[in-house]
């Protein structure tokens, strides 16, 4: 039920991608917010649940996108591997480390996704606007991650509550 | 500190709804006529497909008078242009075939990319290469969807990964500026995937001929031998003529060229379909054989 609720808020960032991500985009360039949900949820929530919204998130984007298939995937395995490597040592609870480590998660998925599409499709990485897309969705991340990230604990202490019960 | 983290997560969900709201309606704000006037700002040109209605009936049926007298002018060109070729093509026939779909309110996930999505109306997406216009401007290229036949996207000249071979509209016209001769501009335009304040795209140029038609406010349209993008569509105009010489030894001062389409305003596109491009392919020594070899983009 837990991982359900997850990615359910995981698709729900795909869909704010697809219909409102316009609005916030400058200089040609728009905030990830798929990468935001999913920094988000590969801190605060349980392991399978991050995994499994960055495998259906991820999927979904790559079918819906123009970038070969398997790129955002891979991008989105890439940070929940890079955060919850992080969750693991520890990082995750330090409140000094939680935003560089969010910050590594995303440079590392924002980066990535270019490259995969080179690999992938045989096209050029287009990494011109990659500064910018970073620093946009690392904005969200900031004042998201929080917020978000309340709603994945909540999601897995209500499910732990339930199970008990 | 329990009380300190959630008065924390309760100011980061404040200033989450703020980074959330404040840039739409700051945009909606911005293309209001009322605040436009206010700050002195000159009002935006009426968008495709935002017509009164009663003006949209009225040129709905000029367009309707125009079409078939288009249809007509093409059906002969293409008995004249196809000469040399149309023996591989059987009949005389309209050499582009013009599809209207319109434009959902759909965007690319890809967050520096840019693609539309159209759905046609009475008849299923093309399989072949199209380009898509407004009017007589290039939008971008059909690329095949996922979600059905009715569906397809366009990769717009906001992709950075967009290739479109061009000529300068000014050596076309005019025969003094080169028209066919030594000063005519052709080569290729890069998507940079960077827009105006207008969200029209800014391309550069790459490979061309002559950089002497390369002036700022040059027209450039497709140049039309690339087999996906029919000849003469206008692309835009040149903003930066780039520098030369030691600038672009440098791989520096390359012409920009400013779109003329707006995509992200569009309610409606007409895709074109080159029915001659296997003949242009064979004739233009197989280089778009295959697929767009060069015009990059999506899958």
């Amino acid at each position: 039920m837990t991982t359900l609720r997850i990615v359910a808020l995981a698709l729900a960032a795909v869909v704010w991608q697809t219909t409102a991500s316009h609005w916030y985009e400058v200089g040609g360039a728009r905030p990830d917010f798929v990468l935001v949900v999913l920094v988000a949820i590969a801190l605060d929530g349980p392991a399978r649940a991050g995994w499994t919204a960055a495998a259906v998130a991820g999927g979904l984007v790559d079918v819906l996108s123009l970038d070969a298939f398997g790129a955002h995937l891979g991008a989105a395995l890439a940070l929940v591997l890079v955060v919850r490597q992080g969750v693991r040592g520890g990082l995750g609870d330090d409140a000094i480390f939680r935003v560089p480590l969010a910050a590594l998660g995303l440079g590392v998925a924002v980066t990535l996704r270019p490259l995969l599409h080179w690999l992938l499709a045989g096209e050029r990485a287009a990494l011109e606007l990659a500064p910018q897309v970073a620093l946009s969705t690392g904005l969200f991340a900031l004042l998201g991650v929080p917020v978000l990230g309340r709603l994945a604990l909540a999601s897995a202490s209500r499910a732990r509550t339930s199970s008990f019960r | 500190m329990r009380r300190g983290r959630s008065n924390r997560v309760g100011l980061a969900g404040v200033a989450l709804a703020i980074a959330l709201l404040v840039p739409p309606l700051s945009r909606i704000a911005w293309r209001m006529p009322a605040v436009r006037e206010r700050l002195g700002l000159p009002l935006e040109a009426p968008d495709d497909g935002t017509l009164a209605l009663a003006e949209s009936v009225r040129l709905r049926e000029e367009l309707r008078r125009a079409r078939a007298t288009v249809d007509s002018l093409t059906e002969t060109a293409a008995v004249v242009d196809l000469a040399g070729a149309g023996a591989r093509i059987a009949g005389a026939r309209a050499r582009f075939r013009q599809l209207a779909a319109d434009v959902m309110r759909f965007e690319e996930p890809s967050p520096d990319r840019d693609a539309l999505w159209i759905v046609f109306a009475a008849q299923e997406a093309p399989a072949e290469p199209a380009a898509v216009v407004s009017g007589d401007r290039l939008v971008g290229r059909l690329v095949p969807s996922p979600l059905g036949q009715r569906v397809a996207r366009v990769q717009t000249l906001r992709d950075p990964l967009v290739r479109v071979r061009f000529r300068s509209q000014s050596a076309i016209d005019d025969p003094s500026a080169g028209g066919g001769g030594t000063d005519e501009a052709l080569g290729i335009l890069w998507g940079t995937g960077q827009v105006d304040g207008d969200g029209r795209a800014l391309l550069e140029v790459h490979h061309p001929t002559a950089t002497a038609a390369l002036v700022a406010g040059a027209r450039i349209v497709t140049a039309g031998d690339d087999g996906v993008y029919p000849p003469g569509l206008l692309i835009g105009e040149i903003v930066e003529p780039g520098g030369d010489g030691a600038a672009r030894a440098d791989g520096g001062g390359k012409a920009r060229v400013r779109a003329a389409a707006r995509p992200l305003e569009l309610a409606r596109v007409v895709v074109v379909v080159d029915r001659a491009r296997a003949e242009y392919a064979a004739r233009n020594d197989g280089w778009t054989r295959g697929g767009a070899s060069d015009d990059g983009g999506g899958r």
